[in-house]
């Protein structure tokens, strides 16, 4: 069944076209990654499914459900979650407070109930809680918790904004170059999370320039070229078609 | 007076508030696209300008002497200022820069209330002679040295940044600062600079409007925050929009005065100023920002 | 703190405590009802400015037209007491409900402009809003202003003296702290401080942030309306002074004095912009024969410049940070040295509780 169904998606900055006339479904479950060159139009696809922009033509539908322009929020709201390529998490909060505000939603309590302290604002809290450090203990920061986000080391960093989307427990998880910066024992950690988050549930989109980590994990790629899909296919067929090794993976893999 | 001159008038007592609040508007964009700071305290520099001059011509200088030892030392405190406060703060965020303009802005109207007391002070206008008549309507010759001010400010303005290499190596800090420091441009300079200037631009246009209006120790606020809404209006990153968003307000308070209510000119400068920030927040002539990811 | 353990809860009580029983000390140790006067201000201004901590320090929202919503609060309990006739306590609320619509109207207009021109915007509501203080004569009895204004009282019991108003202020200003507090340790709270360090994240991460910003900007607005009515019944006179500009620039200075970002700084940043101006104002004109009242002023801009260049998190802030500082370098040196084996129950909470 498929989750996400995008057709003829186009976006233009100016006179340069990021995302053009793209189309391609993912399947409940997947993981699936984008590949391309800089300026493939990867983040830009990111940024318009999660609503950051908008496109100027296409939809997006989201379990069968037209997300097309809508805010991020909504977005959201319906369990799309994403990390970002450029880190933002929170300064000035503790690690795990920044997981709970990725668990955010789980919430109802609102800002009067809050500042009257009602007896369900404790209670949820510690619901709250829980989740964080469910997630926390899931990317293997739970001893961190208390320490503020900015001197965490960065691959740290960047396990911890995945586990932030994950306290959302979204449907589908969007991570933008999870392993960049990382060395080759955190990039391997890192894969075996990915692929671990099918089972919980989710299903993944991955943009990400690690080939090997890739090839590893993914169950289909698109690959994109100057803001159009180039090719898709299961990393075989990816790894083997002369467009994409032309465009992309160079000499690099041959 | 039939409407027509009635109007007429309104627009001429614009053009002369126009040309200042250009002016200061000016001075806000010109540090807004060189340094990325909103500088509050460019109120005062009109107000420093006004009566430090008129303490000049009490010396005895010269009028033509006082005005530019005037423009002079408020260019050097512009200058001074940037080293002191703005420097150290360089790196501080937006809230904390307005605050610390905001802040100096008050200890400089205290110092002002110091040395020149509540006292308002008149200033010979800089030419003699009866008001002149355009079609019924009357306009100061003050006000067409206003007018005069502000275009030859403007156009030595634009000679300066399109022909000279300071001046393409401000607009250079304008575009891109970290590109421009790469070029062996240096953006501290550039920004001590650009302060010393728009101070000067400032007290030029205090000076001008004081024998007007009169010079008092607390006239840089209002003009100040009337300068920042000019800016706005225009788009704040943009010289053009800068002096259109000046005359704009000018015109519409003058007429706002005049047919609605004298009290209220000040609210209906606002008002207008917030249905544009609310229908075009990137002002008339801006181009919209883009949160990047 | 924010896992809300056994010892957390008591150190939040503790500071509550800590906090009541200074304040009873000091009206005990204060018997001149003119210096108690003073510490009636001191509360008024700070409940204002714990609103204001709320939308700028945490929400990360600028606004330089708070004077007008507590000159809303003060003008609206003033004439429907003075003039309709009704109990301060049913005009206080009232007003905090006109407030609260007008900041809600403002807030919806104006929230979505970031930085400078959400400053300019909300400049701009607070001088039209004065300037309606001061121009329907009518009304507010215009720049004049008018009197009549009963003190406040509460059934049959009357607080018409100085230690009465005392208690009645600063047991209102008990109540907006703890209100604070809890909306900071919330769930809401932390939405707000997300979108303060990353909108984009915090919206991607499902928070309405600008649904929160309003909210909060009510808030922060009905906490001005309240701290107006309490100076409307305090004084019994109204006039429009107070609440233009200059009044807004002093809430945000005070909040920026105390630290934006925290519950307890307004209480100091008040307290330290008072005193200092009740000092300088005795001291100026001794050292300055020649010097009236007002010069103060000089020196309140620049000692804001030299904290805000120095100690940009405020007086709290600034003091915790040095403290906190040789901690954290420690903490960090630490955290890269010995990745692996880091102990659990070591780690220092004092950054953690400077955002609380």
């Amino acid at each position: 069944m498929s989750l996400l169904e995008i057709e003829n998606l186009t976006r233009n900055f100016g006179g340069v076209t990021a995302v053009a006339n793209m189309s391609f479904q993912v399947n409940t479950g997947e993981i699936v990654a984008f590949i391309g060159p800089n300026g493939a139009g990867k983040t830009t696809l990111f940024n318009l499914i999660t609503g950051l922009i908008k496109p100027d033509y296409g939809t997006i539908k989201f379990k069968n459900i037209d997300i097309t322009g809508k805010v991020p929020e909504k977005i959201a709201a319906l369990g799309i979650n994403r990390t970002f390529q450029n880190l933002q998490l929170f300064n000035g909060m503790t690690v795990v407070e920044n997981v709970m505000v990725g668990a955010h939603r789980h919430g109802k309590q609102g800002l009067l109930q809050a500042g009257f302290s009602f007896p369900g604002v404790a209670k949820e809290e510690r619901f709250i809680l829980a989740k964080a450090m469910e997630k926390l203990e899931l990317v293997g920061l739970t001893d961190k918790k208390d320490i503020p986000v900015e001197i965490l080391p960065y691959g740290q960093q960047r396990l911890l904004e995945i586990a932030r989307a994950m306290a959302m427990e979204p449907k589908m998880l969007l991570l933008d170059e999870p392993a960049a910066g990382l060395n080759q024992g955190e990039t391997d950690i890192l894969g075996d999370l990915i692929c671990k988050l099918p089972k919980m549930g989710m299903t993944i989109l991955l943009v990400e320039h690690n080939m090997d980590l890739i090839m590893r994990i993914s169950h289909h790629i698109v690959v994109l070229d100057h803001g159009s899909k180039l090719f898709e296919g299961n990393p075989g067929e990816v790894q083997n078609d002369a467009k994409v090794i032309a465009a992309y993976l160079g000499e690099e893999i041959v | 007076m039939p409407l027509g001159n009635e109007l007429l008038q309104y627009l001429l007592t614009g053009l002369t508030l126009g040309g200042i609040y250009a002016l200061i508007a000016l001075g806000f964009v010109t540090i807004y696209t060189v340094t990325g700071h909103i500088n509050f305290t460019q109120g005062e520099f009109v107000m420093l300008g006004a009566l430090t001059s008129i303490s000049m011509i009490k010396l005895g200088l010269p009028m033509w002497l006082a005005i530019t030892v005037a423009v002079a030392i408020v260019g050097i405190f512009g200058a001074a200022f940037e080293r002191v406060v703005i420097y150290p703060a360089r790196n501080s965020s937006v809230v904390t820069i307005i605050i610390i303009t905001i802040g100096f802005s008050v200890a400089i109207r205290g110092v002002a209330l110091l040395l020149w007391g509540t006292q308002s002070y008149p200033m010979q206008p800089f030419s003699s002679g009866p008001p002149i008549n355009i079609l019924g309507a009357i306009m100061n010759r003050q006000s067409i040295w206003v007018l005069l001010l502000s275009i030859v400010v403007v156009i030595t303005l634009f000679i300066f940044f399109e022909r000279t290499v300071m001046g393409k190596a401000l607009k250079a800090c304008a575009i891109n600062r970290l590109a421009a420091s790469l070029m062996g441009i240096s953006p501290q300079k550039m920004s001590l600079f650009c302060f010393s200037l728009c101070a000067s631009i400032g007290a030029l246009a205090g000076i001008f409007i004081t024998p007007i209006t009169t010079a008092t120790y607390d006239m840089g606020l209002m003009l100040g925050l009337k300068g920042f809404v000019a800016a706005v209006l225009g788009g704040l990153t943009n010289t053009t929009g800068a002096i259109l968003g000046g005359f704009l307000l000018g015109i519409l308070e003058a007429m706002g005065a005049g047919l609605i209510s004298s009290g209220y000119k000040d609210a209906i400068s606002f008002l207008i100023l917030l249905l544009v920030l609310l229908n075009r927040p990137e002002g008339l002539l801006g181009k919209p920002e883009r949160d990047r990811v | 703190m924010k896992t809300k353990s056994t010892k957390g809860f008591l150190q939040r009580n503790l500071s509550i405590i800590f906090f009541i029983a200074i304040v009873i000390l000091i009206a005990l140790l204060i018997p001149n009802p003119y210096y108690l006067g003073n510490f009636v201000i001191i509360g008024i201004f700070t409940i204002v400015v714990v609103g204001l901590c709320l939308l700028m320090g945490y929400t990360g929202q600028v606004s330089l037209g708070h004077a007008a919503f507590y000159g809303l609060g003060a003008y609206s309990s003033a004439l429907l007491t003075a003039k309709v006739g009704f109990t301060p306590l049913l005009a206080m609320v009232i007003a905090a409900v006109i407030t609260g619509i007008v900041a809600f109207l403002i807030g919806i207009a104006t929230l979505r402009l970031k930085e400078h021109y959400l400053a300019l915007a909300t400049l701009g509501s607070g001088i039209i809003i004065y300037i309606f203080f001061n121009e329907q004569v009518n009304i507010t009895g215009g720049p004049s202003g008018f009197s009549g204004i009963p003190y406040f009282s509460f059934g049959s019991w009357q607080f018409d003296t100085e230690r009465s108003y005392y208690f009645l202020v600063w047991s209102f200003v008990l109540l907006a702290i703890i209100f604070a507090r809890n909306i900071v340790s919330s769930r809401i709270g932390r939405a707000l401080r997300a979108i303060h360090t990353s909108e984009i994240a915090a919206t991607c991460m499902g928070i309405p942030a600008f649904q929160y910003k309003v909210q909060i900007f009510v808030i922060s607005a009905i906490y001005a309306s309240i701290a107006g009515s309490l100076y409307a019944h305090y004084i019994t006179f109204m006039s429009p002074s107070p609440f233009g500009f200059q009044a807004s620039v002093e809430f945000v200075l005070m909040a920026a004095i105390g630290g934006l970002a925290s519950i307890w700084g307004p209480l100091f940043g008040v307290t330290a912009v008072l005193f200092l101006t009740e000092f300088l104002k005795t001291v100026v004109p001794e050292i300055m024969p020649s010097a009236g009242g007002e010069y103060e002023i000089i020196f309140f801009g620049l000692i804001l410049v030299i904290v805000m260049i120095f100690m940009p998190e405020g007086l709290v802030g600034g003091i915790k940070d040095y403290f906190a500082k040789g901690k954290i370098k420690k903490l960090a040196i630490k955290v890269n040295q010995d990745l692996a084996e880091f102990p659990e129950n070591d780690l220092p909470s004092d950054r953690n509780k400077g955002v609380q």
